[in-house]
This record gives C-alpha cells, sequence and structure tokens, in this order.
C-alpha cells in the first residue's frame, strides 16, 4: 500500500523549512519598495541546514536522506518562491555525484559552486551550439539542463554572448546565449541514473508549494475583503473558486507524492506517474496563480500584491522540464497504470 | 510516506483474482427491467455464496470485515475482471442502507434486513428528495405523524431510483413542526407493498424510468420500523452521506478506471473522428486523454490517503469528503471524451451503448447525493472556513 502521509521526521522537516522560510524569505521581500535580503547569508544558512544536499550521502557531505525529503524542501521552496538556482544546484550536485566528481557535489553541496536552470529553445536537430535562457544565472555560476537522454552540468564558458534580459517572472532574472551541448562539465544519460525523474518530481513539488500558497493568501482574502456588506468569501462565485484552488493544490500534491514514491520504489509505472504529478502540479500553479490575481480584483493587477508572482514562476516551471503538453504526451505514451 | 507490500495483501489478491475470473456472468446484463432485477439478484447470490457480500461489513453481521486496503483490491481485481456495474439495483441496500442499519438499526431490524441485503433477496430505494427538497434536504415536507404503533405517512418523494422494482425504502420524513429544518426529520424503513403507495416512473434523459415519483397517502409504517429515534432522523442521514461519499466509491473508481484504459487502447487503435489516422495522434484528443489518466492517478492518490487515515484511525475532517465532486467531473469528462473520439460511430445507440448509456447517467453524478454546487460549499466552508 501506498501511504503518502508524512511521518513525525518529515513533518519536523517540512515545518522547519518553512518556519525559516516564512522568516527569512518571506514573499513580501519581492514588493517594489521592501528592504534588500542579505543574500549570502540566507545561503549560508541553507547550507548549514543541508538543503543543497538532501538526498545525497553523508560522505560527500549531504544529508543521506531520500527523494521523500528532498521533495519535501523543494516544495517549500516553490512556496516562498525561492530562486530555481536552488533546485539547480541541488540537481548540478547529484549530476556530479553521478558522474564520479565527488569534490565538485561536495562543493556544490557547500554553497560553493551554485548551478542555475538553464532552458533551451527548441533546436535544430544536431546544431550546437543552441540558443539558450538561463534563469538568476551570476557570471561564472554552472548551467544545469536536461532532456530525455540524461542531465549534464555545464561550465560557465560554454554559455556564450550571455545577454542579461527582463524574465517574464521578474523575481528572477534572465540570460539569453549560446549553450555548447557538446561541451558538458559533467553529463549523466537517463539510462545510468533517473536524474530526469527527480528532477520533475521535484518541479511538481514547486509547482503545488505556488499552487497552495496562492490558494492560501486568497482564501485569507476572501475571509477579510468586504464587498456588499459582507466578506467577499460568502458568495458562492467567489467561494467555489477557492474551493476549486484548494482542491487542484491537495489533488496535485498527493499525486506528487505518489510519484515520489513510485520513483524511489523503481515501479512499474513510475515515468507515467511523474508525468501526471508534473502535469497537474503545472495546471495546478497556472490556474490558481491566474485566480488568485482575479479574486484579488484591482488589487491583484499591482505589483505590490504578491499574488501575481505565483501566476509567472508557474510560467517558468511549467516551461522546465517538458511543458503541460509534453506532460500530456508523455502520459498517454505509457502502457496502463492499473493494478 | 512509504510503501508496504504485504504478503497477505498479496495473497488476497490471487484469491479475488482467481474466484472473479471463475465467477464471472458471462451473460451481458439484459435490457429489461424484470431481467435485470434477476440478473443483479443472482449476480449478487453468487458472491455471497461464494462469501464476498458485505466486504466492509463487520463479521457479525454476515459481512467479510475487510480492511479498506483489501477492499481497495477487490475493487481493482472486480473492475479489471471486468464484472458487472457495482451500480446495480444491489447498490444501495449494499452501500447506503445496509451501513446505516449496522449503525443505527434496532437488533430486529438488523437481523431482519441484513441477510437480505447480502444475499440479494431485497432490493433498496432511496426516499430523501422532494419537488421543493432536492439540494435543501432539510426543506422536506412529507408528513409522519404518530399514531399508536404506527407512523402514518402523507406527502411526495422525487427522483426515487427504481422505486417502482425495489422492496424497502430508507424515507425521511418530517414528524416535527413544520418549520424544524434539520430538527424533527424521522429516519424510517417503508415496505414499497404497503397500501396508500402510488408510483409514478418517470422517463429520463436516457430513454430509461430510473426515477420515480412516490405519493404516500395515509401510509401506515410499524413504528419498529424506525431507525435512531422519531425526530432524530437528520443523524441518521448523516451516516448514510458518510458511506456515501466514504469507500462505497471504491467500486465505481476501479471501474471508470478500466474504462478510461479501455478508451485509451481505442483510441491507440482507431481512426479518430477525422477519419484519417489513429484518434490518438490528434493532439486535442491525446491532451484530454492524457489529462484525464493523469487526473485519475491523483483521484487514486487520494484513495490511497483515505485508506491510510481510515487504518490508523486518523479523522481526515472534510478533506474525506473531498472525491465525490473531482470524481463525478472526470467521469462526465472521460464519457464525453469517448462520444468525441467515436465520432459518427458514437452517434449509433446499438455500436456505442456501452459508452453513450454511462455518458448519459454521468450527468446525474454531477447531482445525486450533492451537487457539484453544494460539495464547493463544504470544501469552501468547511474545508477552508470561509463564512457561510
Amino acid at each position: 500500500m501506498w501511504n503518502l502521509m508524512l511521518n513525525d521526521d518529515e513533518t519536523m522537516i517540512a515545518d522547519s523549512v518553512n518556519a525559516y522560510m516564512a522568516r527569512e524569505l518571506p514573499i513580501e521581500r519581492l514588493r517594489p519598495k521592501a528592504a534588500p535580503r542579505d543574500l549570502a547569508r540566507i545561503r549560508a544558512d541553507m547550507v548549514e541546514h543541508g538543503w543543497f544536499g538532501v538526498g545525497l550521502p553523508e560522505a560527500v557531505g549531504g544529508s543521506g536522506l531520500g527523494l521523500v525529503e528532498e521533495m519535501l524542501v523543494q516544495r517549500e521552496c516553490g512556496r516562498f518562491l525561492v530562486t530555481p538556482s536552488v533546485l539547480a544546484t541541488v540537481l548540478a550536485a547529484h549530476v556530479a555525484y553521478h558522474a564520479g566528481d565527488t569534490d565538485s557535489a561536495a562543493r556544490m553541496i557547500a554553497g560553493k559552486a551554485p548551478a542555475a536552470l538553464a532552458l533551451l529553445s527548441a533546436p535544430d536537430p544536431g546544431a550546437d551550439p543552441v540558443p539558450a535562457y538561463a534563469f538568476d544565472w551570476n557570471q561564472g555560476d554552472f548551467l544545469l539542463f536536461w532532456n530525455d537522454e540524461g542531465m549534464g552540468v555545464f561550465d560557465a564558458a560554454s554559455f556564450e554572448q550571455a545577454k542579461l534580459d527582463e524574465c517574464l517572472d521578474d523575481s528572477v532574472t534572465l540570460h539569453a546565449g549560446s549553450l555548447a551541448l557538446r561541451r558538458p562539465r559533467h553529463w549523466v544519460g537517463a539510462k545510468q541514473a533517473p536524474l530526469g525523474l527527480r528532477a520533475q518530481i521535484l518541479l511538481a513539488a514547486n509547482l503545488v508549494g505556488l499552487a497552495w500558497h496562492a490558494c492560501e493568501l486568497t482564501v485569507n482574502y476572501a475571509k477579510t475583503r468586504e464587498q456588499f456588506g459582507k466578506p467577499i468569501g460568502t458568495f458562492q462565485a467567489v467561494k467555489h473558486r477557492c474551493a476549486d484552488m484548494a482542491l487542484r493544490a491537495r489533488l496535485s500534491w498527493y499525486q506528487t507524492e505518489l510519484a515520489c514514491l513510485k520513483v524511489q520504489t523503481a515501479a512499474h509505472d513510475a515515468v507515467l506517474q511523474t508525468a501526471a504529478a508534473k502535469l497537474l502540479a503545472a495546471q495546478a500553479a497556472h490556474e490558481n496563480g491566474r485566480a488568485a490575481v482575479h479574486l484579488h480584483g484591482g488589487l491583484g493587477f499591482q505589483s505590490e500584491c504578491d499574488v501575481h508572482w505565483f501566476m509567472k514562476r508557474a510560467h517558468l516551471y511549467d516551461q522546465a522540464g517538458g511543458n503541460m503538453r509534453t506532460q500530456a504526451c508523455n502520459v498517454i505514451a505509457e502502457p496502463s497504470p492499473l493494478w | 510516506m512509504e510503501y508496504r507490500d504485504s504478503i497477505e495483501d498479496r495473497r488476497f489478491r490471487e484469491e479475488v483474482r482467481e474466484w472473479v475470473r471463475a465467477n464471472n456472468l458471462t451473460k451481458r446484463r439484459p435490457d429489461t427491467f424484470a431481467e435485470q432485477i434477476a440478473y443483479d439478484r443472482a449476480w449478487q447470490r453468487k458472491q455471497f455464496d461464494g462469501g464476498w457480500a458485505g466486504l466492509a461489513w463487520p463479521k457479525e453481521y454476515g459481512g467479510r470485515g475487510l480492511s479498506p486496503t483489501q477492499q481497495l483490491i477487490w475493487s481493482e481485481e472486480y473492475a479489471s475482471a471486468h464484472c458487472p456495474s457495482v451500480h446495480d439495483s444491489c447498490w444501495l441496500g449494499l452501500n447506503h442502507a445496509g451501513p446505516t442499519l449496522i449503525v443505527r438499526g434496532t437488533e430486529a431490524q438488523k437481523s431482519f434486513h441484513l441477510p437480505r441485503i447480502l444475499k440479494g433477496e431485497s432490493t433498496w430505494c432511496q426516499g430523501f428528495s422532494e419537488p421543493n427538497a432536492g439540494s435543501d434536504l432539510a426543506a422536506l415536507r412529507t408528513r409522519g405523524v404518530v399514531d399508536g404503533n404506527h407512523l402514518v405517512v402523507n406527502g411526495q418523494k422525487i427522483w426515487t431510483s427504481f422505486a417502482q422494482l425495489t422492496d424497502y425504502q430508507e424515507l425521511l420524513v418530517r414528524t416535527g413542526p413544520a418549520d424544524g429544518r434539520h430538527h424533527g426529520l424521522t429516519w424510517v424503513i417503508c415496505d414499497m407493498r404497503l397500501p396508500g403507495i402510488e408510483i409514478r416512473p418517470i422517463k429520463a434523459l436516457d430513454g430509461i424510468f430510473h426515477n420515480c415519483e412516490v405519493f404516500y397517502d395515509n401510509v401506515r409504517i410499524p413504528l419498529t420500523n424506525v431507525v435512531g429515534e422519531v425526530n432524530e432522523g437528520w443523524s441518521v442521514v448523516m451516516t448514510t452521506f458518510l458511506f456515501e461519499r466514504g469507500s462505497a466509491a471504491f467500486g465505481s473508481f476501479c471501474q471508470v478506471a478500466e474504462a478510461l484504459e479501455g478508451l485509451i487502447s481505442y483510441a491507440r487503435s482507431h481512426p479518430g473522428p477525422g477519419g484519417t489516422r489513429r484518434a490518438i495522434e490528434d493532439g486535442t484528443i491525446a491532451d484530454r486523454l492524457g489529462l484525464a489518466r493523469a487526473q485519475l492517478q491523483s483521484l487514486r492518490a487520494l484513495m490511497y490517503m483515505m485508506i491510510e487515515a481510515a487504518e490508523r484511525n486518523i479523522d481526515l475532517g472534510a478533506e474525506g469528503s473531498l472525491m465525490h465532486l473531482p470524481y463525478t467531473e472526470l467521469d462526465e469528462a472521460i464519457y464525453r471524451l469517448a462520444i468525441d473520439i467515436f465520432g459518427p460511430r458514437g452517434m449509433s445507440r446499438s455500436e456505442a451503448h456501452d459508452w453513450i448509456m454511462p455518458y448519459f447517467k454521468s450527468f446525474s453524478a454531477t447531482i445525486a447525493g450533492g451537487t457539484s454546487e453544494i460539495q464547493r460549499n463544504i470544501i469552501g466552508e468547511r474545508l477552508l472556513g470561509l463564512p457561510r
């Protein structure tokens, strides 16, 4: 039987990450006039907590835990709109570890070798270098990219003609350039280790975090904002959209948990369940982001209202690792997941 | 979070698989009501004789007392062997009336009715909705007046499924003041052959006379048929709903899951509505099939949650009744998708019978047992704490 409820240890991990981020990385930090955060100290705290190496062995500086714990940390990262570079660095450490470069893995876990998430524009087959977009990339950082064939870490030098651009999700920076695919620092084939599935689970967890937080903020607003002499949450038109938000957040979370266990046990339907998780989590994040903006009314359209960030980040994480359309195709290409 | 494999569960699955494959009926369910009732009863009797009746019921009442995990395993193997629809004329007795009697009935009521339900000897219908009490069930007006040892009932019920074919009714009447709302209701077992009952079947949109109007003209029901106390019927109704929104859903869930897999296989091997390529190669159809398959899996995950909570005695609260809304809406979407995939063939009632009939029926699923709007109110108010 697939037990999806968190045990005490798992609950403690999720709660402690949540408490830290609520204190140090509240989403109010993204408001136009918010005081800047000491990101170097926050990164040091994350290293101290071990969040870059949750699922890697203690020998390389990891925590020796599993995908479940890694997923719980990433769900909170999504909830608090943490930079995608945390996810990218976590995955890059796995790549380095599986490629046998334990020194690099240890440096990544120790926060000394950050990696940024890179997405590629659909290139002509065989083209190289390929138009690429890197998010929250800083000069010198590694880049992390994966496709169906495997996952790679690239040196900054492989990212050519990088130009700073503005991102649809303006909580992150975007560099557009060209990635020399033939020159990865490390490349781990999909057959060697299912890092692509791991990435999808962690992305789905981030997307669930977005959907869940968007729902919470909106429900709280619907309870307090009054129009026509009563809270807008009394109106069914509002209440029912909130109910749908809650349902999407919960169902996509249960699916992500199930997929996580399927990957961990190498179940026959692990690929299907993972694609389903990414699909439903992306849908939940998109639709909850949209509903959150809408239900906040005129306020929701303003930059100082926090909810637009969820809508924007949903687009970024939907694109990463194959968008909803791709996931639907992946779900349907697999054999029956039934008993 | 963990995956736990148990040898007992695996052995149990093998035992179920062997039984359902060896005993599944080879004949299709017939078309006329009289034949259907006989068919349903025979199938129920066969399950009873095989020791497979009342899986969730406690052993002391003739059930199997299976764990929720084993109930799910049964439902999975049952659906996989393409056994008859669980939504037959025995469903209400097994999943509604029986469980309600087990929790709230008297010893006499239990010892009379429970074995009959398990053996397929008696079938049940529901008598809750009225012309002016649909979603607002507490507005019901059918009167029950205590007269000596009897409850005398006058009034009208509507949308009662198969009233014309069933033996007993779970009847909810107002015994207290007219404006009492949830107070002053009484849940009583009504024998459908009592004098003063008039049944008028109504033709539904699928052409079948599912639903009936039932009129009560001085119908005298013995007070010994009252379940719970007089005027305490609302709490009995809540017991009934608990089952309907809980594990009773496993059976139909697994059958819809099998139906969707059948549809995906069909779409892989047959041309789509345009006729030039396989249905699955149509991007829109692939998208919709992929989403439906993913959503169905997420409901499976929700089901695992519910099972784990039940086995560990954890009260999920409002979270425990999340299933109904997404399940009924997905059910409707899947059958609608089937009709779209079949194209012109989907117009033929003989060629696409097995898809058209459940498609039509899916329209009732988002209404019966609490409309989708009522379900959203429940989620909004009880799960999210939004004001009423």
